[in-house]
């Protein structure tokens, strides 16, 4: 199928792109994992390939993924910002404002469960079913439009490339199961792991500032208890990985909101019990990883905290306390409240020093990587620039 | 690049991606079908026909119809679908005989059935232009027909609503009815836009049904699907004194309706009702499904279906049967 000197293109393309990857064929994966990081579950049906990452991230960039032509998965999940947004909430394709902020991507390989508050979503590949077909809120808005978006996946002459060499054994066939598995392998793919914190732990010493290690020092120290919620190397405390055993998935109230005195957070983003109507899982979310946490401002599911410092004020304070409005209440009271949400008090060096920390967990090769980029050229329609058109 | 690695022509591959699909398709179908009883044995086939109404009128996409819910609103529809599975036929001594519905690609696939009233014309633009108004299966030849009663669940069974989306055949490989926040479907989806009937000019409000299982977890750490559900409704339906192969079933909107009112929803709950324990518009909704809802009434008894009987004879009244 391929001839010598396409073959040497494509290895030659690689050695500047893939590193460690480069003489893997395509249709073999090679994980090129930062120390310290163990290697990813992977579901036995989607096994990782170079070919179906290359797949994935085409159709994760491609804006005809979407009901108006213009909107993909990269609108809400940019690499700049580690695969966030920037938004204090995330505004779907057909403008809708979405109840939670986009999560980063980093890592979330790792991840055994998916989004803020969700113990039913477990896997990338189903998961990716709710931004695409998801009616309330509406994000991608293609529920309803699976054929058209098949139809103008087929239509795409690189496309037919790229489903044959991520999916030769089923023919290259474009059908929901090989999109959702190709942009699963490509949000796989998405490891961070090589912030100056990482350079530090591997021995360069000056990797990071005295104030940072200072810094460190009070994460990982009882008297914050930053650690029980956002420990191990991804910073989450939802994590599963090869050789694990079995997948740790935690969710925690961390006092944001008490709304009603009894513990109520405001609906719809009441938490895991938006899923599982327990009132026990009230105000319970996903501890996110504070891998690169300095570039996905704002913070929390609802995006409610503009700064690092202000979110050091509201777990110093041992919860929030809004004072006026339809979410007036002291979170501190909440009856749900994680134990570890006990309060502290912090110099002003000893909260300058733990910004200083959280700053050294950013990973600016992550957020740079041109693996991980649009891979499509600037004119083409997949970058969303045509006039208004796409699924109707 | 896409020279070298793939030389067919679109019509062949598509040739070739639709080959894959048959072939997908029949392992798929042998390992979810409810198995046949006894394959030796002749089975006669039996049909189920229903009909879509808003109160007195027939069902479609195109009309506003008055008169609907407790504030007697006017409605336009866009949408009316819903899943249906485990038929069974009660004969005159109370036996009770399985119908195994029939693999009618795309509408049934041999275990869950949908029936679509909705044809994408006028306010349903979202759906599909086929609609489906029956049921199709088939009983043991041996079965003497002398029917008090049909039964069947509005729902799709727990394994398959919660089975993977991506790959599971039609009718669940619909994706507006694919209801994956919640890990599982929508077990029946109406959508509709609301306005007082005194007003020509007030902005419609939109109100939703989208009936489905709540409250579902994982029961342990490692698994994928949801092991449970508080709240699974399921509603089972049962139409008595029917002469099913003969009588037509009436899905009536408007009874369905009649004691929600649709021009409020309450602050912070879902459009309409998306079947949360929570939202206070789904108990008379529930109610009228026959299911339980911590809003709705004590003692919920469906009144979405029911039967039209038709008598062959004067075309008044009821046969006997």
């Amino acid at each position: 199928m391929h001839t010598p000197a396409r073959w040497f293109s494509v290895v030659a393309v690689c050695v500047l792109a893939c590193g460690v990857l480069a003489f893997a064929p395509h249709n073999e994966w090679t994980w090129s994992l930062p120390a310290g990081f163990p290697e990813p579950k992977v579901p036995a049906g989607n096994p990782m390939s170079a070919a179906k990452v290359e797949l994935g991230r085409h159709l994760f960039y491609d804006a005809r993924m979407s009901v108006t032509g213009r909107f993909s998965c990269a609108s809400c999940h940019k690499q700049e910002l580690a695969f966030s947004d920037g938004l204090a909430r995330s505004v779907g394709a057909t403008g809708e404002l979405h109840p939670r902020s986009s999560m980063s991507l980093a890592n979330i390989a790792y991840s055994p469960a998916l989004t803020w508050a969700n113990p039913t979503q477990r896997d990338l590949e189903r998961q990716a079913t709710v931004p695409m077909f998801g009616e309330d809120p509406i994000e991608l808005g293609l529920s309803g439009r699976e054929r058209e978006l098949f139809a103008i996946v087929s239509a795409d002459p690189q496309y037919r490339a790229l489903f044959a060499r991520a999916f030769p054994g089923e023919s290259g066939v474009v059908n929901l199961s090989t999109i959702t598995r190709a942009i699963g392998a490509f949000q796989r793919s998405l490891i961070s792991g090589n912030s100056p914190y990482d350079r530090y732990k591997s021995g360069a010493r000056n990797a990071i500032s005295a104030s940072a290690v200072r810094g460190e020092a009070l994460f990982f120290d009882e008297k914050t208890e930053c650690f029980h919620c956002h420990g191990g190397f991804t910073f989450t405390g939802t994590v599963d990985h090869v050789g694990k055993g079995f997948p740790e998935v935690e969710f925690h109230n961390t006092g944001l909101y008490n709304v009603d005195g009894k513990g109520g957070y405001p609906a719809p983003n009441t938490g895991v019990h938006e899923v599982s109507e327990d009132p026990d899982d009230m105000g319970r979310f996903k501890a996110p990883t504070l891998r690169n946490i300095a570039v996905t401002a704002p913070y929390m599911h609802d995006g409610s905290i503009a700064t690092l410092d202000e979110v050091l004020d509201h777990y110093a304070a041992g919860g929030r306390t809004v004072k006026s409005g339809p979410n007036a209440g002291v979170g501190a009271e909440n009856p749900y409240k994680s134990e570890f949400l006990k309060g502290f008090t912090l110099t002003a060096r000893e909260k300058s020093d733990l910004i200083a920390f959280l700053r050294s967990l950013t990973d600016s090769t992550f957020l740079t990587d041109t693996r991980y980029a649009n891979p499509w050229p600037a004119t083409h329609a997949a970058r969303g620039n045509a006039p208004p058109r796409g699924i109707r | 690049m896409t020279q070298h690695s793939y030389s067919n022509s679109p019509v062949r591959w598509f040739a070739r991606a639709a080959l894959l699909g048959a072939a997908l398709w029949t392992p798929l179908h042998a390992a979810e079908a409810q198995p046949r009883a006894d394959d030796s044995q002749a089975r006669r086939a039996v049909a189920f026909n229903f009909r879509g109404m808003v109160n007195d009128a027939p069902f479609n996409c195109a009309t506003t119809f008055a008169g609907v819910g407790r504030s007697r609103a006017n409605v336009r529809i866009s949408d009316f679908r819903m899943y249906v599975h485990d038929v069974t036929l009660v004969d005159a001594s109370g036996a009770r005989v399985p119908v195994t519905l029939d693999v009618a690609e795309p509408w049934q696939d041999g275990q869950v059935a949908m029936l679509d009233f909705e044809d994408a014309t006028g306010a349903c633009s979202n759906g599909t232009p086929d609609v489906r108004h029956q049921l199709s299966g088939t009983i043991p030849e041996s079965a003497q027909g002398s029917w008090q009663r049909l039964e069947f669940t509005l729902g799709v069974p727990f394994e398959r609503n919660h089975g993977d989306p991506t790959v599971q055949p039609s009718p669940l490989s619909q994706t507006r009815l694919f209801w994956s926040w919640n890990a599982g479907y929508k077990f029946m989806r109406v959508d509709m836009r609301a306005t007082p009937a005194d007003s020509a000019t007030a902005a419609p409000k939109s109100w939703v049904i989208h009936l489905g299982s709540t409250g579902c977890t994982p029961s342990g750490g490692a698994s994928v699907v949801p092991t449970t559900c508080a709240n699974p409704n399921r509603a089972r339906i049962a139409l008595d004194a029917i002469n099913p192969l003969r009588d037509t079933i009436t899905v009536d909107l408007g009874a369905l309706l009649a004691d929600s009112d649709l021009l409020v929803n309450t602050e912070k709950t879902a459009a309409g009702c998306m079947s949360a324990g929570t939202d206070p518009d789904c108990g008379p909704l529930f109610g009228s499904l026959g299911l339980v809802h911590p809003s709705g009434p004590e003692t919920p008894a469906q009144k979405l279906f029911r039967v039209q009987r038709r008598d062959v004879t004067s075309g008044s009244g009821s046969a006997p049967h």
